[in-house]
């Protein structure tokens, strides 16, 4: 009797534990459903041709990284890597129809490190921005402020312009970093200004 | 009893692998950020692409964090309506997200 007992528990405990394990893969996979055109996006994205820009520059101790821009999947995207063949990249990716998301440029800030702004290496700043602006700079967390260096970017489009800035890492050592990017029109007035989310 | 537990714990695994299992995982949900609001993932050996995706472009940060130092690695901050990192290796690690910008609806989610 108490054999049959525990074989009826045992049935009850385990239907109930699928019961609750679907359950939870329900609501698992209702996350994931939110994805699903998502994940056809970065699929292109994935799969997409990356077109090289130009080099970051460095010392030659420094990662080889260039700036590369893809189109894809509806988004023009700004990646920070090695290589073109590689998934090695860091950046961001706006619509193709509205690359500068409404703005004038469009920043991508990589590093390596931290959180703690000490421990920050190997950092770099790249932008892709619209012909409108006539100069760019940066402002560093210790009230500094350094002119960022507008090049053309045809393989990007048709007039944009590009700027690519390595960090020096005796700033990184004393924890300062960028703070802001500003982009000015030919009169300097400010056209579009990005926090970087760089903090001490 | 031992024997119970068992069981329950491996059939309750596999429902919910059977159910979930994908290539995407959302660790910070839909929802509207605020600045300084930030979301991580499990550690896991198997992560390698890392993104918050916006409805309208604000400046995000995501990164991958291990699990040894707890050091930030390939950590990138972009106001693109998605920003994306990777990182191939199979030591383990946690994907994690930070809004830098209010006013956004997004979500952060990590592929294996």
């Amino acid at each position: 009797m108490s054999k049959r007992m525990f074989g009826r528990t045992t049935i009850v405990v385990v239907a109930l534990c699928a019961a609750a394990g679907i359950a939870a893969g329900v609501v698992v996979a209702g996350q994931v459903d939110i994805l699903g055109e998502r994940e056809s996006v970065d699929q292109s994205i994935r799969d997409g041709k990356l077109t090289k820009v130009a080099e970051v520059p460095g010392p030659p101790s420094a990662s080889r990284r260039s700036i590369f821009v893809e189109r894809a999947g509806g988004q023009l995207c700004l990646w920070d890597a090695p290589d073109a063949r590689g998934l090695i990249r860091q950046g961001g990716c706006n619509p193709e129809s509205d690359p500068f998301a409404g703005g004038q440029m469009f920043v991508s800030f990589s590093y390596e490190g931290g959180p703690k702004a000490q421990d920050v290496r190997d950092a770099r700043l790249i932008g892709l921005l619209s012909s409108s602006v006539a100069e760019s700079s940066v402002a560093l967390s210790d009230g500094t402020v350094r002119t960022l260096a507008l090049r053309p970017a045809p393989q990007a489009g048709n007039g944009l312009q590009y700027f690519a800035y390595r960090l020096d890492p005796r700033d990184l050592r004393r924890g300062i970093g960028p703070t802001m990017v500003r982009a000015f029109d030919s009169n300097g007035r400010l056209l579009d200004s990005d926090p970087t989310g760089f903090t001490e | 009893m031992k024997r119970l537990v068992l069981v329950a714990a491996l059939v309750f695994a596999l429902a919910l692998s059977a159910t979930a299992s994908a290539g995407s995982y959302i660790y910070g949900s839909t929802r509207w950020w605020d600045a300084g609001a930030g979301a991580g993932s499990s550690f896991s050996p198997s992560w390698v692409m890392n993104t918050f995706w916006k409805d309208r472009s604000k400046w995000t940060t995501v990164t991958f964090i291990d699990n040894t130092g707890y050091n930030w690695r390939f950590t990138t901050t972009t106001a693109g309506t998605s920003t994306t990192t990777y990182w191939f290796s199979s030591e383990t690690k946690k994907a994690h997200c930070v809004a830098r910008e209010s006013g956004f609806f997004g979500t952060c989610y990590v592929y294996n």
